[in-house]
This record gives structure tokens, C-alpha cells and sequence, in this order.
């Protein structure tokens, strides 16, 4: 009997450890004011860490921090959503790339730096369908930062067009 | 029913119209279109600063090698200057080389900007075979990256007074005083050095010459000069000057240092020791130039004599 309990607990640190890393599917976004940060994979392979500093339901800032990116004494008190599917990371994210809003550059960072495929995608969308156009110049630069074939793809087309 | 032939011949002119119409619709929009485009592409080429050195020379490469104009031509100059590759380096020497002369003299300014040190020695035939533009553009390649000794070799080697005198505005420029001061003693020393010692701010020298009485003008020159570059020390030699000499042109010329320096302080000294009517009216004259309040306080005093 004692040996059976000793397995149970075993098998339920094992399973919360588990579960710890694994991504969550269902991320709807931080909802209550404050901070709030997620994890979710970098583009540079390590952990990516979100920050979202949410007011009356939207987010008013958003930090990024990963192996590559800090920020000088950003030290915030976050309320802790867990590791974060990259999809769904950026979903949330994309929803708030409003042309001249102010966070959209913080926005655009923030994406571009997920791994994967998809911030490519969306920067390269808003170069060909944004009527704003510093939005379209920061996915410019978002593009030429990442180290994509397929950025680098469209930044070509984009230069070798006649005008 | 319109047959198949008739359907093209209508859809054509559709066409046809339509393309006219749009051309007709907006001159301005399709400009509007061709600033946007070019905007962009400045934008793409300036995102091009934090690519990857490898990734981003093939596409300056490819927006140099195209029929885009000189404003995002002379971007991508810029960009190439700032690619660490010595590919690139060479792609700048070559622009720099044929060409555009536009082209050429910004690739020039670019390597300036660059500041590697063999693309610098590079520009030193492009200065000797090239025109008056080509070797402003050298020059101030030579003053972005700081290369007084560049600047000094073509001074030393200038073939014509022009020649000396912009190079040697542009070492006073960057305040190149030991090369200035090696060219004083090349022998030749023609005013235009003057000038260069104080903007460089090369107070040694200039006072040297300011109490040096073997050549008048040339003393009254570096004494005029000594007011460019100002501070208390040039004020109290300015002083000594003028109450040490027996010369007029002297005097003016250390009046002249004080009026440049702003020592309205030391004109109002002089004048209150001046005994002589003509030299006192001169010194108030300095002092209305200046724009003094001290004037003021000579008047004041003048009227409370009067009392």
C-alpha cells in the first residue's frame, strides 16, 4: 500500500512537471489589469517572455525578454500565465497591430521575435495590404532582422521592383 | 448574341477606355504610388543596416546594379558603407571609380564614412585625376573619417593655391594643429595658415606670430586671429599687444582681436586709461560696435563729471 502511494505521488510530480512545459493551447490572453507574462518559444531558440501591461482589458504595453532581447531595469511584478503555444502568442498579439497606435511598434517586435514562420507572414502582410505606412516601414525592418529566406525574399521583390 | 470575335473587339476597347480613363483619372495618385514605392524602397534599404552582412550585400549590390535613381542609389552607398565585408569595401572603391559622377563623389563620401583605412589610401589617386568635385569629395571623406595626414599630404603636394588653401581650411576644420604647424615650417607660409591656426584653435602659434615684427601684416593678421580663438589668455596678450606697441596698424589690429573676442571689458580698461581725445573716441566707437553696455557706463560717467 505504501508502495502504491509513493508511485501515486510520483506519478503526479511527474505529471505537474510535465504539464509545466507543456505549451497551453487554450490561451485566450491576460485578462484583469496589471502585468501579466507568458513563455513561449523565441526565435533565437531560447525562451521568449511576454510581458502585456493590461488596462480595462487591453493592453497598453508589451515587453519582450528572451536571450537576445532585454530590457534595462524592466522589473515589473507579473502575473504568470505559463508557457504559451507560439501560434497563439502571436494571435493575441496580432490583434492589437493598429495602424498609428503607438503600442503597434512594441507589437511588431514582440511577433517578429516568436519562432516559426508566422511573424514573416504577418510583417509581410502588413508591407503589402497596411495603409499606414511607419507600419509598413517597422515591418521592413522587423523583416531585414530576422534571418528568413522568406524575409529576404520579399525585401528582394520590394527592391527589385521598377517604380 | 455577339460572337466571339465581337466580345474581344468590345472588351479590348473596354480596355482601352478604362486604361485611359485611369491614366486621365489622377496624375497625382500615380505619383502619389511612385513616392510611396520609392519611399518604401529607401525603407527596405535602411532596414538593410541590421540584416546580416551576407544577406544584405546582394541586395545593395542588386539595387546598384539597377535603373533605380540617385536618391535610393546613394541609400544603398550608404548601407555598403556600413557592411563589414570587404566585398563591400571594394563594390564602394568601384563606384567610387566609374560611373555616375553623382554616384562617384557620394561612394567617395562614403568610404569616408566607412573609414577603412586602405579604402581612405584609395582616394588619394581619385584626388589627383579628378575634378574640382571629385576632390571636395575626397576632402571631406578625409574630414568625415578624420584623416588629417591624408589632408596634410595633399596640402603638402597642392598644386595650385587653391589647392593649399581648401585643404588647409579643412585641416583648421578638424583642428589638425601639428600638421598645420609642419606646414608653416615647409618654409612656405601664406596667410590662409593664419587662419587655419585659429580655427584649430592652435594658440602657440599664433602668438608666436602675433610677436613676431619681422613681417607687419602678417603679425597683424595672426594678432586679428588670436581674437577667433578668444579666452582670457588671448585677451590679456590682445591687451599687452596693444599697450606694448608704438604702431598703429599693430593697435588696430589687437582692437580688431578684441572686438572679434567679445573683451569689451579691456576696451573699456583702455579707454579709462587713454589720456588722448582721438583714441578715446576710437575705443568708445570699438565699444558701440560691440554693442556694449559698457558704453553706458562711460556715458554715465561722463554725465556725473558734468555734475
Amino acid at each position: 500500500m505504501r508502495a502504491f502511494l509513493r508511485l501515486v505521488v510520483v506519478a503526479a510530480l511527474f505529471a505537474a512537471c510535465i504539464g509545466s512545459e507543456t505549451s497551453r493551447a487554450d490561451f485566450t490572453g491576460p485578462v484583469g489589469d496589471g502585468w501579466h507574462t507568458w513563455r513561449t518559444e523565441s526565435v533565437d531558440g531560447s525562451d521568449l517572455e511576454v510581458f502585456a501591461s493590461i488596462k480595462s482589458g487591453r493592453p497598453t504595453e508589451i515587453r519582450i525578454r528572451s536571450k537576445s532581447v532585454c530590457w534595462d531595469n524592466f522589473s515589473v511584478h507579473a502575473q504568470e500565465l505559463g508557457r504559451v503555444d507560439t501560434e497563439q502568442s502571436i494571435s493575441w498579439l496580432q490583434r492589437y497591430i493598429v495602424p498609428g497606435s503607438d503600442l503597434s511598434s512594441d507589437v511588431l517586435m514582440a511577433i517578429s521575435l516568436h519562432a516559426g514562420e508566422r511573424p514573416v507572414t504577418i510583417l509581410a502582410n502588413i508591407l503589402t495590404s497596411a495603409s499606414d505606412n511607419k507600419l509598413r516601414e517597422e515591418a521592413l525592418f522587423w523583416l531585414a532582422q530576422s534571418d528568413s529566406d522568406a524575409a529576404f525574399d520579399i525585401l528582394d521583390r520590394l527592391l527589385s521592383e521598377n517604380n | 448574341m455577339m460572337n466571339t470575335p465581337t466580345k474581344m473587339t468590345v472588351a479590348l476597347l473596354a480596355l482601352i477606355a478604362m486604361s485611359a480613363s485611369y491614366a486621365q483619372s489622377d496624375v497625382s495618385e500615380a505619383n502619389d504610388t511612385a513616392d510611396t514605392s520609392e519611399a518604401l524602397k529607401i525603407a527596405a534599404l535602411e532596414a538593410l543596416i541590421v540584416a546580416p552582412p551576407e544577406r544584405a550585400l546582394p541586395l545593395v549590390t542588386k539595387v546598384l546594379d539597377s535603373n533605380n535613381n540617385n536618391e535610393i542609389k546613394s541609400r544603398a552607398l550608404f548601407i555598403l558603407s556600413q557592411i563589414d565585408l570587404p566585398e563591400a569595401r571594394q563594390q564602394l572603391l568601384d563606384v567610387a571609380k566609374t560611373g555616375d559622377d553623382e554616384l562617384r563623389q557620394e561612394a567617395v563620401r562614403m568610404i569616408g564614412i566607412g573609414g577603412d583605412a586602405d579604402a581612405l589610401a584609395g582616394l588619394a589617386d581619385m584626388y589627383n585625376s579628378g575634378d574640382e568635385n571629385m576632390r571636395e569629395a575626397v576632402l571631406e571623406a578625409y574630414l568625415i573619417a578624420g584623416d588629417t595626414q591624408a589632408v596634410a599630404n595633399i596640402a603638402a603636394s597642392a598644386k595650385n593655391a587653391d589647392e593649399f588653401e581648401n585643404a588647409v581650411h579643412m585641416l583648421g576644420a578638424m583642428g589638425a594643429q601639428d600638421e598645420l604647424r609642419a606646414l608653416r615650417s615647409n618654409g612656405v607660409f601664406p596667410d590662409v595658415l593664419i587662419e587655419a591656426f585659429a580655427i584649430s584653435g592652435d594658440l602657440e602659434s599664433l602668438r608666436e606670430l602675433a610677436l613676431d615684427g619681422s613681417d607687419t601684416q602678417r603679425q597683424a593678421n595672426a594678432i586679428e586671429a588670436l581674437g577667433i580663438v578668444g579666452g582670457d589668455e588671448v585677451d590679456q596678450t590682445l591687451m599687452q599687444i596693444y599697450q606694448g606697441t608704438d604702431s598703429a596698424e599693430i593697435r588696430e589690429s589687437a582692437l580688431s582681436g578684441m572686438l572679434i573676442s567679445g573683451y569689451d571689458e579691456g576696451v573699456l580698461e583702455l579707454y579709462r586709461a587713454s589720456d588722448d581725445v582721438g583714441e578715446k573716441r576710437e575705443l568708445l566707437e570699438m565699444l558701440t560696435i560691440m554693442d556694449s553696455d559698457r558704453v553706458f557706463e562711460v556715458i554715465d560717467a561722463a554725465l556725473a563729471g558734468d555734475r
